[in-house]
């Protein structure tokens, strides 16, 4: 069979001994930094970016996909024994998960947390190599007006999950897409926007922007409050769920991994999202909906599935279409186009080894973060003693050198620091980073197609509205933007984010 | 209104616009079916300074609008002036000197740090970092100062 051959190279390939040293640092680095909080995987994986440049392809993304999924399981270990979200998307796993350590059950949360995150991992794995070959089979008939529209819809959905102003992501869209404009156009070989800059020729370093806007702009963001007083941290008595824990939460596992594993494929979806989403449903189906917040195992159990399902079908839209779906998927694709893979369909059929590589690393590496996590958990929790005033400067110490040492460019670091003093200004004004990153990795892309979609239309703009898949896309793009405008979704919207800060 | 976000916001990206489109008057601009380079970023321009009239316009008629505060400047400052301070050194003198350098200005940026701790913490990251990405990794980074 197709699949299982595919499946066996992809083991074959995760198996080499670099690839399974890489997938466990990868894991543990997300561990740590989803363990810690103050430091996300957006920050980490833009800070390893230029590290990568020297690895394999195929290690590279599998060292940087480990992250994001393992961030979501050490973030569950924070908010469970000291009632802070290590991670964004263990928000939720706060509410029941610090009330069941306050009863002396810390040890039970945890153990279902990481059990729970392994099974939606292993079945979010297997929902990515089953749909996202054909899926991609589908956008490899893709015309030139129909990529387009894909990529508008994935720019609207950008902005729909922006927190603030949708004027002001729409806007962050655009400057993203003009700063993908600089240095040199393809058809004519003409300087845009370079300013003379001899280093601009190649474009504006991706990896600068992405760790300026999300590195930096973060730690001068933390310095901005003086550290807070972390609550008394649980302790763990066991490490095992008892016979009751168990019956009442692998119900809310499987909702969760399915409720993850849907809305990871959904443009601007992925763990966060998929986390609230599946506490929502939970507290809904459960005959008892009293006993959530204040120790419900369910609580617990179904959005910590859920954001370890979401973050890996979230892989979903990149590996089929091409096209990111939440900036850290932006970032691998930046990651790719590194190593000189253009993120796209083309790259299941060109370089197997790489596609279904990645794919059966996910499922290794899941199994590697219950090993990680749950024997080792009292080493994690020292770490939380760690100050951040000490942990920044290492940081920012990381960030230099990834700077620098993508290309050996001094002008990396001086566009590091515009767009860390920039990142900081429009967080000041509400303005949320993400969708101009989304930008800035799909502008040449989408000029590339709109270019070719209008030359072969001869100019005539109703391309778009009479192939029938673009029309899709663009209508779905519409909608979407139309439903955040009425009142009571906007409404409901805020009302979403206010819950998640 | 000249202290709300939305206003400066507007500000923010008129100016990106206006830029882009003075940058760009001397791109070749063609047509629909033969797109010069200067259609493309002409287009992003045009809707950019739309969106930035919408926002002005916004804060001069709606009354309650959040205020711009630029609380927590100073540590940005402090760390912009740190990666300068890196950018200029370590070509000319190295990790050495620039990697200590950046740290103890960082580390100015924090209120809470103590001066024994961005000492140490200044020398620990150096050692580390030449050890890990110079010679761990194999970065071609400049160690020592080039005389």
């Amino acid at each position: 069979m197709d699949f299982v051959s595919n499946l066996w190279l992809g083991f074959s390939v995760a198996a080499l001994p670099i690839n399974l040293l890489f997938c466990f640092i990868g894991a543990l680095l997300g561990t740590l930094i989803g363990v810690l909080p103050g430091i996300g995987p957006l920050a980490t994986v833009s800070m390893l970016l230029p590290i990568t440049f020297y690895l394999d392809p195929v290690t590279a993304l599998v060292m940087l996909a480990g992250i994001y999924y393992g961030a979501s399981y050490g973030g569950s270990t924070t908010a469970i024994l000291v009632n802070l979200p290590g991670e964004s998307s263990a928000v939720v796993t706060c509410l029941d998960g610090y009330q069941m350590a306050r009863q002396g059950r810390a040890g039970s949360a945890l153990a279902i947390a990481a059990l729970g995150s392994l099974f939606a991992g292993c079945v979010a794995t297997l929902v990515i190599a089953l749909f996202s070959a054909p899926l991609g089979s589908i956008a490899l008939n893709f015309q030139p007006a129909d990529y387009c529209s894909l990529m508008i819809f994935g720019l609207v959905a950008s902005i729909i999950i922006a927190r603030g102003s949708t004027v002001k992501a729409i806007a962050m869209v655009l400057v993203g897409l003009l700063l993908g404009v600089i240095g040199t156009d393809l058809n004519s070989g003409q300087m845009r926007y370079t300013m003379g800059l001899a280093d601009l020729i190649d474009g504006l370093g991706f990896v600068g922007v992405a760790m300026g806007l999300f590195g930096i702009a973060e730690i001068a963001r933390n310095l901005e409050h003086p550290e807070a007083k972390r609550s008394v941290m649980a302790r763990i008595e066991r490490l095992w769920p008892t016979a009751l824990d168990f019956k009442r939460s692998w119900k809310s596992v499987l909702r969760g991994t399915a409720v993850g594993s849907a809305l990871g494929v959904l443009p601007g979806g992925g763990a966060v999202l998929s986390a609230f989403a599946a506490y929502t449903l939970e507290k809904k189906v459960s005959a008892d909906p009293d006993r959530f917040g204040k120790g419900a195992i369910e609580g617990v159990a179904a959005p910590e599935s859920a954001n370890n399902a979401g973050a890996q079908t979230s892989f979903i839209p990149l590996l089929a279409l091409g096209i990111p779906s939440n900036s850290v998927t932006a970032l691998m694709a930046g990651a790719m186009m590194i190593h000189g893979i253009a993120p796209g369909p083309q790259v299941m059929t060109r370089q197997p080894d790489l596609y279904w590589g990645l794919i059966a690393s996910m499922l290794i590496g899941n199994l590697m973060l219950v090993i990680i996590n749950l024997p080792l958990i009292r080493l994690w929790v020292q770490l939380l003693k760690v100050p951040y005033r000490l942990l920044y400067v290492g940081i920012l110490c990381f960030c230099l050198i990834g700077a620098y040492g993508v290309n050996q460019s001094v002008f990396d670091l001086y566009v590091l620091c515009l767009f860390a003093f920039l990142g900081f200004i429009l967080h000041k004004l509400d303005c949320e980073p993400a969708p101009l990153l989304l930008g800035l990795i799909l502008g040449p892309l989408l000029e590339e197609n709109l270019r070719r979609a209008l030359l072969l239309s001869h100019g005539n703009w109703s391309v778009f509205a009479t192939h029938p898949v673009s029309l899709f896309f663009l209508l779905l793009s519409a909608v979407m933007l139309l439903l955040i405008f009425l009142p009571n979704v906007s409404k409901n919207r805020k009302e979403a984010f206010q819950e998640a800060d | 209104m000249f202290m709300s976000k939305d206003f400066w916001a507007g500000v923010v990206f008129a100016v990106i616009g206006a830029t882009g489109l003075v940058q760009g008057i001397s791109l070749e601009r063609g047509t629909a079916s033969h797109m010069g380079p200067g259609y493309f970023p002409m287009m992003l321009c045009l809707a950019m300074l739309a969106i930035a009239s919408v926002l002005i316009v916004r804060s001069a008629v709606v009354r309650y609008q959040d205020r711009l505060s630029l609380t927590g400047i100073w540590p940005l400052i402090l760390i912009c002036l740190s990666i300068i301070a890196f950018a200029l050194l370590l070509e000319p003198a190295g990790m050495v000197i620039a990697m200590p350098v950046a740290v103890l200005i960082a580390g100015c940026a924090c209120l809470d740090s103590r001066r024994s701790e961005v000492l140490a913490s200044a020398i620990g990251l150096t050692v580390f970092c030449i050890a890990v990405f110079r010679y761990g990794l194999e970065l071609p980074i400049p160690v020592l100062p080039n005389f």
